[in-house]
């Protein structure tokens, strides 16, 4: 069921949220073992804000769509009173006293949250095999990657655990997990969703948004989520907009970009058909589609990789002194990091202007581009190298090839299931928008989602 | 940082006390190459103080 579905049960009294939480729990035991999704289960707050939630409804206080459902937050995100561990030994026992703004707002919005979800070591990876808390494993695929490094988020969807959970993305750790998970994920526009209370990785490529089972449950948590918070200095002050795409949706007259260049180069020959074939269904609906040339999405992702070198060994610095509490991927990712030149930091930063003009202009031809979240599908755990059309690539740079640099411009993407490759395994579709077109996207998603 | 001229960073990062190895020295150098492009392509009318800031991108007050 979806948060919606439920959000309807709850209130035609056929369901309860302490049941929903029980058996949200009881999942999460039952899976744990296998997937490793959680890193915390807060089984007793949970039950307890279960019973409000339901003691609340009864006395006709509703909170909204939200309202007594069980949900997840990635192990980054501050939680009062409960362990907050960036899926790292030097914060394995750190206890914030304050809430996220995120996790407030859904706290306050009747969410229950049931636990913390597992993550790759900082959020500085895509594989979710974390060396200090063990890897977190694909319910469409134990021997496989989730991706990440809301990796413990997308497994907790994926296999049925929790209806919402709340994700980070600095070079796609929302979109990847979305994508090899086969659910839907949300990365908004820069400074939509503050970041206030949650680790950061990269100051300036740092998103938070929501990830579900569906696109109107993602719509449903961004409306809670979104909103200018004067905590985090990137957040916009700029008016809500309504998310929620309605019952029934058209596509009629929607400008739709299939990308001539770069995202469908050195791809799965069945993922290049999927995310063609999600185009023709947005055709059948009445989208206009068009083929159009994208900036030079290979100089991005290397603008975006220096950025995110110099800003995460700038954010974690001063605990590289003890080497030993690193993984040896994060630890490789730290060094190169303190090693990049200011000049060429400085050279990025002028780059991502130049590059986000040139979005603005493709922009004005269609209202948002379809490009494949990942060429592959998610690779098995511990697989350092994957093989696309008989070619080798690093999987970590594979997997990241077609998210990471948009990061970079701060545009919003919606991530959804593109359907099953052969091996069984979903595909991702991302819809790439203008800034603060989350609504459109989510229209565009949902239309796609209802005739599925 | 003029081109042709090939970054020896295994010195820099000892000279820096910064014990990386082969792994680390590798992907700079490939990030090194690759980021050419980019300082090629930038031109004097990229940088921030001659570009209008979009008003969507205005600072929070």
């Amino acid at each position: 069921m979806t948060i919606l579905e439920t959000a309807a049960a709850l209130r035609a009294s056929k369901l309860s949220s302490v049941e929903l939480v029980k058996d949200s729990l009881r999942r999460i035991e039952n899976a744990q073992p296998t997937w490793n999704a959680f890193l915390t289960i807060t089984a007793g707050q949970a039950l307890r804000e279960a019973q409000e939630a339901d003691d609340e409804l009864r006395k006709g206080k509703d909170r909204g769509p939200l309202h007594g459902i069980p949900i997840a937050h990635k192990d980054l995100f501050f939680t009062r009173g409960v362990k907050t561990t960036a899926g790292s030994k030097v914060y394995a026992d750190f206890v914030p006293d304050f809430d996220a703004t995120a996790v407030r707002k859904l706290r306050d919005a009747g969410a229950v949250m049931v636990g913390k979800t597992g993550l790759h070591e900082l959020a500085y990876g895509i594989t979710s095999n974390n060396p200090h808390f063990g890897p977190v494993r694909n319910p469409r695929d134990p021997e496989r990657i989730p991706g990440g490094s809301s990796g413990g988020s997308g497994a907790a969807l994926a296999g049925g655990l929790v209806l919402m959970a709340t994700g980070t993305d600095t070079g796609g750790s929302i979109r990847c997990p979305a994508a090899y998970c086969g659910i839907v994920g949300l990365k908004p526009t820069f400074g939509l969703v503050s970041r206030f209370g949650v680790f950061p990785l990269g100051y300036s490529l740092d998103h938070i948004g929501p990830m579900t089972t569906s696109v109107r449950d993602a719509a449903a948590a961004l409306q809670v989520m979104a909103g200018y918070d004067a905590r985090d200095a990137g957040s916009v002050r700029r008016p809500a907009d309504n998310y929620m795409p309605p019952r029934e949706v058209s596509l009629m007259g929607v400008r739709i970009g299939l990308p001539a260049n770069f995202y469908f180069d050195r791809i799965d020959a069945e993922v290049r058909v999927a995310i063609q074939a999600m185009a023709k269904r947005a055709a059948a609906l009445g989208a206009i589609i068009t083929e159009v040339r994208v900036p030079d999405i290979a100089q991005l992702n290397l603008v975006a990789r220096v950025t995110l070198l110099a800003e995460a060994s700038t954010v974690h610095e001063k605990n590289l002194a003890d080497r030993s509490r690193f993984g040896a991927d994060v630890l490789a990712l730290l060094d190169a990091g303190r090693l990049v030149p200011a000049t060429d930091y400085l050279h990025a930063q002028r780059a991502r202007r130049r590059f986000a003009a040139e979005f603005r202009a493709l922009f004005h031809q269609v209202d948002c581009l379809f490009a494949p979240a990942a060429p592959i599908v998610a690779p098995r755990i511990g697989e350092a190298t994957v093989l696309i059309n008989g070619e080798a690539e690093d999987a970590r740079l594979a997997t990241t090839r077609f998210l990471r640099g948009i990061n970079a411009v701060g545009l919003p993407v919606l991530s959804v299931p593109a359907g099953n490759h052969s091996s069984g395994l979903p595909m991702g579709l991302q819809i790439i928008g203008k800034q603060f077109s989350e609504a459109a996207l989510l229209r565009v998603g949902a239309a796609l989602e209802d005739v599925k | 940082m003029p081109e042709n001229v090939k970054t020896d960073w295994r010195a820099i990062a000892q000279a820096r006390g910064i014990p990386a190895g082969d792994a680390v020295v590798k992907s700079l150098e490939t990030l090194d190459q690759g980021f050419a492009a980019v300082r090629a392509m930038l031109r004097t009318e990229d940088d921030p103080i001659l570009q209008p800031v979009p008003e969507n991108q205005e600072p929070a007050q």
